[in-house]
């Protein structure tokens, strides 16, 4: 009985290896048929959570008015803490309303999207989108706040996406200075940042510089939606001369608040 | 000689938790740690690994052989919902539990320092043997920013909402406090 276990196990963890060693792309094909099964769950725990957030609203604000006069009305209270709650969409909807007017204004052919799910663990930055293959999205679609870049899918099913950030370890986003100068690549340093690689040591890159995407068209997977050019990913904070002084890098500050990314927004075309 | 007590868990009703429990709680668990960090922004930054803390609490209740399958589905399911390769969760946290299953009959289980002491350590393991097998496929990543950004904070608060969620289990469980 026991050997007939550790077979099993070997077979497992042998398995798993295997499936390891094959393309990434059997990968996301496994995972895309998955996932689609949970999207419902995804969307109805996000509305759940929506549901939470208000009522953590009303509580935080009920509990503030409440110290500050014990003896105020019941019904006073209610209407307080149903303008904060009022506030608090209003400002949501200002911030959506001002991400898709930049798109709009920068030439953008977007549709908004909201997030319903985030990476499970810290090692990867991915989004899980309610916009997938249905909707115009395909593997290499660009997703952005406002005219700031967020990220590009890499897997789409059905109704929902999965969006790798550019602050993923794995991202490598061909960049340019707004004005076409230097050029290079950004990918993800120091957690939460972002560092422009493989600067020319020759070009003249200074803090404040805004960096954008660069289009190279389609180099390396024939099926992937090329990256727009012109979409701002960030501005200049620092720059350094790497190691060898063959080239130089440079640390951004993307104007993107990712930890609260709720709303964003698709570019179907431009 | 019998040693067991009336008011002492007793060894042969201790029931292993089956796949049709498992299975479920795991899917619940990553279901959790996907979605939280949309609902509560603080979740963001101190992030409770669920899925580590179902494989431990199964874990320790199974032998070698249960834990470490219990670690693969927990790992698969993670695979599943996150943007990397399949097989680098299952295999880390497969070996996770087969440790766990390994040293679990010597370990005094009823001890709320024991599974605290657990948890810690599968959360610091677990980056380790993430970091691994990624760098077995050439995938590098920043062991020592993860560490001392996440893994820390992430272990602690594991071995918090772990302890509590164990302890409330058994008490559920047993109809009376197991502590």
């Amino acid at each position: 009985m026991s050997g007939k276990r550790r077979r099993i196990a070997v077979v497992v963890f042998v398995g798993i290896f295997a499936f390891l060693s094959l393309p990434i792309v059997v990968s996301r094909s496994v995972k895309e048929a998955v996932t689609g099964f949970f999207t419902p769950l995804f969307s109805l725990s996000r509305s759940i959570g929506d549901k939470l957030h208000e009522i953590w609203v009303v509580a935080f604000h009920s509990n503030n008015i409440v110290r500050e006069s014990v003896q105020r009305e019941r019904e006073t209270l209610r209407l307080r803490a149903e303008l904060a709650l009022a506030r608090e969409k209003i400002k949501e909807m200002t911030a959506f309303d001002s991400q898709l007017t930049a798109a709009v204004r920068s030439g953008l052919e977007v549709i908004p999207a909201r997030v319903i799910g985030r990476e499970p663990d810290s090692w990867y930055q991915t989004l899980l989108i309610d916009r997938g293959v249905k909707d115009g999205v395909g593997r290499g679609t660009s997703v952005v706040y406002g005219e700031n870049l967020v990220g590009r899918v890499i897997e789409a099913g059905g109704r929902w996406s999965r969006v790798r950030l550019i602050l993923d370890p794995h991202s490598a986003i061909p960049a340019m200075t707004f004005d076409g100068a230097v050029t290079g690549l950004v990918v993800a340093g120091r957690p939460r940042q972002l560092r422009m690689t493989y600067i020319e040591h020759t070009e003249k890159v200074s803090a404040g510089d805004v960096v954008a995407t660069a289009h190279l068209g389609k180099v390396l997977s024939t099926d992937e939606v090329p990256l727009p050019q012109g979409l701002t990913i960030g501005r200049v904070v620092s720059v350094s001369q790497e190691e060898g002084g063959l080239y130089q890098s440079a640390t951004l500050e993307s104007a993107v608040s990712f930890r609260n990314l709720s709303e964003v927004l698709v570019v179907v075309a431009k | 000689m019998n040693s067991w007590r009336p008011g002492w868990e007793h060894p042969t009703r201790r029931r292993a938790q089956g796949p049709a429990t498992v299975l479920p709680v795991l899917l619940g668990c990553v279901l959790l740690q996907v979605t939280l960090p949309n609902s509560i922004s603080l979740y963001e930054a101190l992030r409770v690994q669920f899925v580590l803390i179902a494989i431990v609490y199964f874990g320790l209740e199974k032998d070698w052989f249960g834990a470490a399958m219990t670690g693969v589905a927990g790992g698969f399911v993670m695979d599943i919902f996150s943007g990397g390769r399949i097989g680098v969760y299952a295999l880390s946290y497969g070996l996770i539990g087969f440790i766990i299953g390994g040293v679990q009959e010597r370990l005094f289980k009823d001890n709320l320092l024991t599974i605290a002491t657990v948890i810690v350590g599968a959360s610091l393991l677990s980056p380790f043997l993430v970091f691994n097998v990624l760098g077995l496929y050439g995938v590098e990543l920043d062991l020592f920013g993860q560490f001392t950004g996440r893994v820390l904070p992430s272990a602690a608060a594991n071995a918090i909402v772990g302890c509590t969620l164990s302890s409330l289990l058994r008490r559920i469980r047993h109809g009376r406090s197991a502590f």
